[in-house]
């Protein structure tokens, strides 16, 4: 494509207005009147910045490192840069208040898109049904103004939840990623406790009667206790595992309510859309009988008025004559 | 303001919904956008987009509403449509640079309708238009109010991956009709110059032009030359990132080349959904009859559904078997999940049922995607019942395999098809006549009038035959590849319909649980038939043009004008080009008309070649074969 801007403002500064005051337009977007709009600006934003954090944190989040420097960050986590947080190692307990602050955060877009319907929906229902003979009389532009609105906005609910549906998911593919990883290590680890029976004997099994034979006291004192070591660390990734497996639960129930609504939103904002086209075709066609109506009747009410004088004249000339 | 960066890999569709996409959103630049979420929150999210009708088609043919709103469109409306204000946000205008569509803006701006406006004229605005536009701003205090001017170039239409049609309606009457004015073929050698130099653009290319001499397309041809070689003296960095070594072959041909595939019976599932459903821009509209009440039911065939992809261009049998095939993987990935929670049914599906995370995950993310290629079978399901409707009515079978070999028909044959009450429309009967016609050398007088007889008698109107009459002369010169016979590549023998009671049968059982009976008879009837695939004669045409060497068809090629842009001369001879120079990739344009028979050839024998060829076709229309009958017969 071409850019033709520069040339049409040069057009229109041959034709000597002022072009000081009429810059190459930023579109404006701080001062919107309308508060559904500004609303939904506020929530966007808020969406847009839980993605680009989660974008941020996903390195840190999935690294297998348990070390936590979060002290050494002078900023909170939500608005570190992206430098800072990739070089964070981060333990489970951060982990799962991310989780948990992400999911607040989705909670509480959910929330503010639910009362952003509520109120879509409230204007819905001041629009008046097209039946009966008294709705006739009332303005059909105002109509079609309410009804375009209301598909308008519609669509900027969907758009909402939409992006809503891919911040959520990002978060549960996260948090998966974050549960196989520790499935897998879990499952090292049970390898590890218990290990397979070999056909090779050579190197595997002491029978516990003969295991004094071939340790010291101290050294099975000390092999006892790396055993109950790693016994408590694999039950403490178990712990970690269940507590992921309960958050990753939560955000798909999460993610099927989004999905649902978005569907829902989906069919209402297209039959709203076509309500609202089907009611500015008919505001059309109306227009244009009305334009030839107009003309027709205006003929008529000529031909009237004519046909009456005369009738009248000759009324007036009957009666003299009489 | 630079194009879509030149991919040999990309089709004209994917660069075309890309140049769509960023119009969307406001000519900023979509891969950085996607890149950097941030990057949106400088510009406004919501917008309006309004457009004319030929903006509309542009669109519709490759969006869905759902992908307008991806895009943040909250509302689109056409531009003559009664409009109401909605405060705060920008509109978008998608239209043709026209005085009226200027004034309409100028209005609606007036009127403060829209907090501003982006206006994106389909194809490049006159200066002069130009500058009036502004002169209307200037005078009514609007040009605060418009954001930006750009020229899209994307007046043309993208059926599939790489079909194009210039929504150019009665090319091929203007071109071949005695009472047509110079001015009139003058304007229409224009417009089709205009929206072929947008899919130039578009493909971000600039290719080098072949046509053969004495007719429109070289008309065509001399125009569009000097249009690009204005544009690159004039905007030099518009094809500034072009790969200077892959430069296409344009080809352009007038529709008498060969007239036949235009009214040709076909087997393939796009051109038979074109030819008895009039599919246009990609939309299908059926009927349905329901205790008295017909309701219409329309349905939209486009890249994103992966079952129409894979079956466009595959003969009708196969189809109805991968639908039968699809339609049991469906019924097995639903089974499973429904097994797993213990739900009867997927509507009773529920995920609280689930204790253990991952039969949970599976299962939310395989949910949506089973209800939406259900919805896709179904679809399918219906267009393919519809199209076995009109088979078994209309006998289309045996009109394909009598036109697949219509050299050796004899006099008794052909009278005993046009004289059946029971086959074909009399539509049909004519197309297999004048295909026929078209076909043999010579036919005796006395012939020839029997054959008149017997259509006239079957309801036949001769208009469209008379005027084949006037053309068959030239038409059967340039006709002479269609002969060539090859193989079907990697044809599996006889294995897809040794097993056609089954797949009959199967079909019929998928049909009568979707509560559609009585049809055993007519998928009985249907007779089996996969064709070995012929080269068109525009295939034969294009691969002497881009492989020189290998085709026999050479010769009538070689006499081909050649055109490049590029070059300083201004000679077109032919001569002066290298005779050995192959080509990878070329754009074809047949003026008078195109459709999916054809489009379909192409692509098969682009697919087969060592390397693969990439071609993009299109033409000044797409008509079904009746719609171009009635064209010839307006010319009788």
């Amino acid at each position: 494509m071409a850019n033709r801007t520069n040339e049409f403002f040069g057009f229109i500064k041959k034709g000597n207005v002022d072009l000081e005051t009429l810059s190459l337009r930023k579109p404006k977007l701080s001062n919107v009147q309308d508060g559904f709009l500004a609303e939904a600006y506020i929530i966007h934003n808020t969406i847009v910045h839980l993605c680009t954090f989660l974008e941020k944190i996903r390195g840190a989040y999935l690294k297998g490192q348990a070390v936590s420097n979060v002290h050494k960050l002078s900023k909170p986590l939500m608005e570190s840069s992206l430098e800072e947080l990739s070089k964070l190692e981060l333990n489970d307990l951060q982990r799962d208040e991310i989780d948990h602050e992400a999911s607040t955060i989705i909670n509480s877009c959910v929330q503010k898109i639910g009362s952003l319907q509520k109120k879509l929906k409230d204007k819905q229902s001041q629009i008046p049904k097209r039946t009966g003979w008294l709705q006739g009389l009332k303005s059909p532009e105002k109509l079609t103004k309410s009804e375009t609105i209301v598909a308008h906005c519609s669509s900027i609910l969907w758009y909402l939840q939409n992006e809503l549906s891919d911040v959520s998911s990002s978060l549960y593919q996260l948090q998966d990623l974050r549960l196989r990883r520790a499935q897998e290590r879990k499952t090292i680890m049970s390898d590890i406790l218990h290990p397979q029976q070999t056909s090779d004997m050579s190197s595997a099994e002491i029978p516990d009667s003969e295991l004094p034979n071939y340790f010291s006291q101290e050294q099975l004192v000390q092999l006892e206790q790396d055993n109950d070591l790693m016994l408590q660390e694999f039950e403490h990734t178990m712990q970690q595992v269940q507590e992921t497996g309960k958050s990753l639960a939560e955000i798909a129930r999460l993610q099927t309510e989004i999905s649902t609504h978005l569907s829902i939103q989906s069919t209402a904002a297209e039959k709203l859309y076509e309500d609202a086209m089907n009611v500015a075709d008919s505001i059309t066609g109306g227009n244009r009988q009305l334009v030839h109506a107009k003309s027709r009747s205006s003929r008529t009410a000529k031909i009237f008025f004519f046909l009456f004088t005369i009738l009248g004249l000759v009324l007036l000339a009957l009666d003299r004559i009489v | 303001m630079s194009l879509a960066i030149s991919n040999e890999t990309s089709t004209l569709r994917e660069t075309h919904i890309r140049s769509l996409e960023k119009l969307l959103n406001l000519n900023q630049n979509v891969d950085e956008l996607e890149k950097d979420p941030n990057y949106k929150s400088e510009f406004p999210i919501w917008k309006v987009l309004i457009f004319d009708k030929s903006g509309s088609d542009t669109i519709s043919s490759v969006m869905r509403i759902t992908e307008l709103r991806k895009h943040g469109v909250t509302v689109h409306m056409n531009i003559t449509s009664s409009r109401q204000p909605i405060a705060d946000v920008p509109a978008i205008y998608f239209v043709q640079p026209t005085e009226e569509n200027v004034e309409y803006i100028i209005d609606d701006l007036s009127k403060g309708l829209y907090e501003s406006a982006y206006v994106c004229f389909s194809s490049s605005i006159p200066r002069s238009l130009l500058e009036k536009f502004a002169e209307l701003a200037s005078k009514t205090n609007t040009s605060h109010m418009i954001n930006q001017v750009y020229d899209q170039y994307l007046n043309y239409v993208v059926l599939e991956s790489d079909f194009f049609s210039l929504q150019l309606p009665g090319v091929f009457h203007t071109i071949h009709s005695p009472s047509s004015d110079d001015a009139l073929i003058e304007n229409t050698i224009q417009s089709t110059v205009n929206r072929l130099f947008s899919v130039i653009v578009t493909l971000g290319t600039i290719p080098i032009i072949r046509c053969p001499q004495g007719s429109a397309a070289e008309l065509v041809a001399r125009k569009l030359n000097q249009r690009l070689k204005d544009h690159l003296m004039n905007t030099k960095d518009v094809f500034g990132t072009l790969n200077p070594k892959i430069r296409p072959l344009l080809i352009l041909l007038d529709r008498t080349v060969d007239l036949v595939p235009m009214i040709n019976h076909s087997w393939t599932y796009q051109a038979l959904i074109h030819d008895t459903l009039n599919m246009h821009l990609n939309r299908v509209i059926l009927e349905s009859v329901d205790e008295g009440k017909v309701s219409k039911q329309s349905y939209d065939l486009n890249g994103s559904d992966y079952f129409w992809e894979a079956n466009a261009n595959k003969p009708f049998p196969e189809v109805a078997e991968n639908i039968d095939e699809e339609l049991t993987r469906y019924k097995n990935d639903a089974n499973e999940i429904t097994r797993r929670s213990g739900a009867s049914s997927l509507e009773e599906f529920n995920a609280d049922a689930f204790t253990d995370s991952t039969y949970l995950k599976a299962a939310v993310s395989l949910l949506p995607e089973l209800t939406a290629r259900k919805q896709l079978l179904d679809m399918h399901m219906s267009i393919a019942t519809t199209i076995l409707k009109a088979i078994k009515e209309r006998h289309l079978d045996d009109f394909f395999q009598m036109e697949d070999n219509v050299t050796g028909l004899n006099k008794s044959a052909i009278l005993s098809c046009l004289e059946d009450k029971d086959k074909g429309t009399p539509d049909d009967k004519l197309r297999f006549f004048i295909i026929w016609y078209l076909s043999v050398d010579t036919v005796p007088g006395a012939d020839l009038q029997a054959y008149e007889e017997a259509l006239v008698n079957n309801g036949c109107s001769l208009e469209a035959l008379n005027f084949v009459k006037r053309v068959r002369e030239i038409t059967k010169m340039t006709m002479l590849a269609s002969s060539t016979t090859r193989p079907m590549a990697n044809q599996p023998g006889d294995n897809i319909f040794g097993g056609f009671s089954s797949l009959s049968s199967k079909f019929t059982d998928r049909f009568k649980e979707a509560g559609i009976g009585g049809l055993e008879n007519i998928i009985s009837g249907v007779k089996n038939l996969i064709p070995f695939r012929k080269d068109g004669t525009i295939t034969s045409i294009v691969q002497s043009l881009m492989d020189p060497g290998s085709s026999s068809v050479s010769k009538q090629t070689e006499s081909y004008l050649v055109f490049d842009p590029k070059a300083s001369h201004a000679s077109s001879d032919p001569r002066g080009m290298n005779k050995r120079q192959i080509f990878n990739e070329a754009i074809v344009c047949v003026l008078g008309g195109g459709n999916y028979l054809e489009y379909g050839n192409l692509m098969d024998w682009a697919k087969e070649q060592n390397p693969p060829k990439h071609i993009t076709y299109g033409s000044t229309d797409v008509q079904s074969p009746s719609q171009f009958m009635n064209e010839m017969a307006s010319l009788s």
